[in-house]
């Protein structure tokens, strides 16, 4: 019987080392300073399967942060969120909204900036067949061409640019806290807004050296202190594994 | 006792069933109404007398009519008793009640009581005093003694007398009583070791059932189900439950009641044919899998779920697991369905995600448990599935669209060898580079295109304007010979000239300088100038060839010569 509750314990011990060296080989590349969308998903996979849900949903938004298209950190986060408490706060999308923004996550920074790229030069080709055209003939046909062309790399370069800023300046964070209130004024005594919980996710409207104005994401602003939520941009966010 | 107040079409009196009593006693104070015709009037309150409790009040109709003298007499008498509980000694006074009869109100007179101390004589509180004439002794009505004399009691009663270890036992307690018990409140259950427990069913309220209990009828109503997860073999005693009885009985009493002691033979499991995935599973369950899809692209997961229904251990067995394979299976998700954490269904769900493309054989997955039904070990095998497993393009990114459900768990993580920094391509120089070409080349297309649309609107024009841009790079060029006193000089201004000439005039450039200035003659040019061309074309053949340096003033004149011929052409505009 000792001999089985040892056996018992060193497979367990061995288990919880063989896990821990694992994360800690994660965020020791982290400390490094590698950005890999892969490095932080599994991170977040690490912080759920340790309980911090928070932490978790902040990884996968790290990850998505790089790239927008990482399938498996945008399952795991809309999984957190619909276990979370707050999950209730997200609203609805219509049918349609949701496929634009499934399309404009598909196209991450770089598929975006090949796109713009590529509609770039077509543009350029569509350029010099409408300007080297026979004059003698109807130019009907290479003005739609350049013209759709046009569109599409300006709407293109447009995206490109929003998501080359919001990557740049992501202004989303996680509350870590299991709970926490939001206030209407940067201080303890305030009058209170709303009580927040873990993992729900805040958009950061304005960062003091204490507190941030945050907005939730059914509309709700109000002060909440530093130590409770993680910014998507922040280096260390606080948690433990 | 009796107080008649008024005696016209009816009467309204009021009266007690002591003016002294104990504080053993009960007060009983009695209103009746008497009248000719049917009383229909609303229940009076109980009236409020100092040094009293008021506990509980009763009413009752009587009816009847009699034929007197040919006359048809009806007499309706309505009674509203009240019971009261005394507090303390000392005397008070029932206070007047008002009672409302049709349009005429009716008052009863004061009634005065007193409370004295208990005696040793007094009767005992379960045995209210009753006064004679009174009546009390109504053998129909709650209070009666046989009813004071009953009794109230809690039996458990176990659903099987033997069971496997791990095996759910129901115990069922029941309320037995032939009182007017109106309410139970459950304590904490006595338990005692050898076995997990869970609430099957707690009734909100008493539901009685006639029953016959050692030869004597009773009324009985289920009070708790406790379900037993037993975790050692041998004898086991159920929890004792117990409680606290409302009681009626002239009024309400409390009694404390409490559940016999009952037992079950907990049995070991069979030590034969343990099946080697064996993880403590005990009960009678059915298992059947399902899984969300058979064709699927590189990347995307499929859900293979394992449901486990029926009546057993749920909280005591492992999850089985896959064998490994090329996926990556995550840990199984555990919906449950079930009452009292004994009965109903689990549901596991597996998220897999099969590693490379190709055929991809999901292994079989087993689940074994001990049949309490058949006595026996029985094992689940899961069919060995094949998925094919396709190449990812564009569209499987978007398969998650329409299915809101998904996923059903946590992902697993990615296994990866390396995690390269990432570089967005907005920060490599061959982005720019190919952006910078584009617009260059767009830059130069429209360039292009212009001369060519230039050429096209004005020919003449556009041949002058190269003819002015060829002169002026030869003549810049014949310029600088000059300066350096080289005799290349004479080659460039020729070429620059022919080349200008040719240009301006479209003359071939192949042609001799002799044909050349026959061609020139046929475009009008005067023939003075001509003359001169001829005769500096003439230099220049003679110049590149002579061996003898020329001095520099002669250079000069040359090249003022040039500069003329190049004036006057210039000044006359392009022809062809």
């Amino acid at each position: 019987m000792k001999r089985m509750f040892f056996l018992i314990f060193f497979v367990l011990l061995c288990c919880s080392v063989a896990g821990g060296s694992e994360y800690d080989r994660l965020k020791a590349l982290e400390a490094e300073g590698i950005q890999n969308a892969d490095l932080y998903y599994n991170l977040g996979v690490t912080y759920w399967q340790t309980g911090q849900s928070g932490m978790a949903n902040l990884y996968f938004l790290k990850a998505l942060n790089i790239n927008s298209a990482h399938k498996p950190a945008k399952e795991n986060l809309n999984y957190v969120i619909a276990l979370s408490e707050d999950r209730d706060l997200y609203p609805e999308q219509l049918f349609l909204v949701r496929v634009f923004f499934e399309v404009y996550d598909f196209l991450n920074l770089n598929r975006m900036a090949i796109l713009t790229l590529v509609l770039l030069i077509l543009s350029a080709i569509s350029l010099s067949w409408l300007l080297h055209y026979d004059p003698h003939k109807e130019r009907g046909l290479p003005s739609l061409v350049f013209g759709i062309c046009l569109v599409l790399f300006l709407t293109s370069a447009v995206f490109l640019g929003v998501k080359s800023y919001r990557q740049a300046f992501n202004s989303k964070a996680v509350v870590l806290a299991p709970e926490a209130e939001l206030r209407a004024e940067p201080e303890a005594q305030a009058k209170r807004v709303a009580l927040v919980h873990e993992a729900l996710i805040l958009v950061v409207e304005k960062a003091e050296a204490e507190w941030s104005l945050v907005r939730t994401p059914d509309g709700k602003s109000g002060w909440i202190p530093n130590q409770k939520i993680g910014k998507v941009l922040d280096k260390n966010p606080s948690g433990k594994a | 006792m009796l107080l008649p107040l008024m005696l016209i079409a009816a009467s309204v009196t009021a009266k007690v069933n002591k003016r002294e009593l104990t504080l053993a006693e009960r007060l009983a104070y009695t209103i009746e109404i008497i009248s000719d015709k049917a009383i229909r009037i609303s229940e009076p309150s109980p009236p409020e007398i100092e040094l009293f409790s008021f506990v509980n009040m009763s009413s009752s109709t009587v009816s009847s009519t009699n034929l007197s003298g040919g006359r048809l007499q009806s007499k309706h008498i309505k009674t509203y008793t009240y019971y009261y509980l005394p507090q303390k000694e000392g005397s008070t006074t029932i206070p007047s009640q008002d009672i409302q009869l049709g349009n005429k109100v009716y008052s009863t007179q004061a009634i005065q009581i007193k409370v004295v101390k208990s005696t040793s004589q007094a009767p005992a509180q379960r045995s209210p005093a009753l006064q004679p004439g009174f009546d009390f002794e109504d053998p129909d009505l709650p209070w009666s003694a046989n009813r004071i004399a009953g009794s109230t009691f809690i039996l458990a009663f176990p659903q099987r007398q033997k069971v496997y270890k791990g095996q759910p036992a129901v115990v069922s307690y029941y309320l037995y009583t032939d009182q007017m018990v109106r309410s139970f409140n459950l304590e904490d259950e006595k338990d005692f070791p050898g076995y997990g427990k869970s609430v099957y069913e707690q009734p909100t309220m008493l539901e009685y059932e006639t029953v016959t209990h050692q030869g004597k009828r009773f009324q009985r109503a289920l009070i708790k189900r406790l379900v037993l997860l037993p975790n050692k073999t041998g004898e086991l005693q159920a929890p004792l439950v117990q409680g606290m009885a409302r009681i009626y009985e002239f009024g309400y009493m409390n009694q404390t009641v409490s559940s016999n002691a009952a037992w079950l033979e907990v049995l070991p499991l069979p030590d034969e044919n343990v099946p080697e995935n064996y993880s403590g599973a005990v009960g009678s369950f059915e298992v059947s899998e399902t899984i969300s899809d058979t064709s699927i692209s590189l990347g995307e997961a499929i859900t293979y779920s394992l449901r486990i229904a029926g009546r057993g251990n749920f909280n005591q067995f492992g999850h089985p697991q896959f064998p490994p394979s090329k996926a990556q299976v995550s840990d199984p998700l555990a919906i449950d369905r079930l009452h009292a954490g004994v009965e109903g269904s689990r549901t596991l769900y597996y998220t897999i995600i099969p590693s490379e493309k190709g055929t991809y054989t999901l292994p079989s997955l087993s689940f074994s448990w001990y049949d309490t039904e058949q006595e026996r070990y029985r094992s689940f095998q899961s069919q060995e599935q094949e998925i094919e497993v396709k190449a990812a393009n564009v569209m499987s990114y978007f398969s998650s669209i329409l299915d809101k459900g998904n996923p059903q768990t946590i992902r697993p993580m990615l296994s990866r060898d390396a995690y390269p920094d990432y570089h967005s391509v907005l920060s490599k120089f061959w982005y720019w580079l190919i952006v910078f070409l584009t617009i260059a080349g767009s830059g130069f297309s429209g360039y292009l295109a212009w001369h060519k649309a230039q050429k096209r609107k004005n020919p003449t024009w556009y041949a002058q304007r190269n003819a002015d841009k060829a002169l002026k790079k030869y003549l810049s060029e014949a310029s600088m010979a000059v300066k350096n006193l080289s005799m290349d000089f004479y080659t460039l201004a020729e070429n620059g000239l022919m080349q200008y000439l040719s240009e301006k005039y479209g003359v071939s450039k192949r042609l001799s300088t002799s044909e050349k200035i026959a061609q020139l003659q046929e475009k009008n040019i005067p023939a003075e100038l001509l003359e001169d061309t001829r005769k500096f074309i003439e230099i220049c053949n003679r110049q590149r060839f002579s061996p003898e340096k020329k001095e520099a003033s002669l250079l000069w004149e040359d090249y003022q010569l040039l500069r003329s011929i190049v004036s006057a052409f210039s000044k006359r505009g392009g022809k062809r």
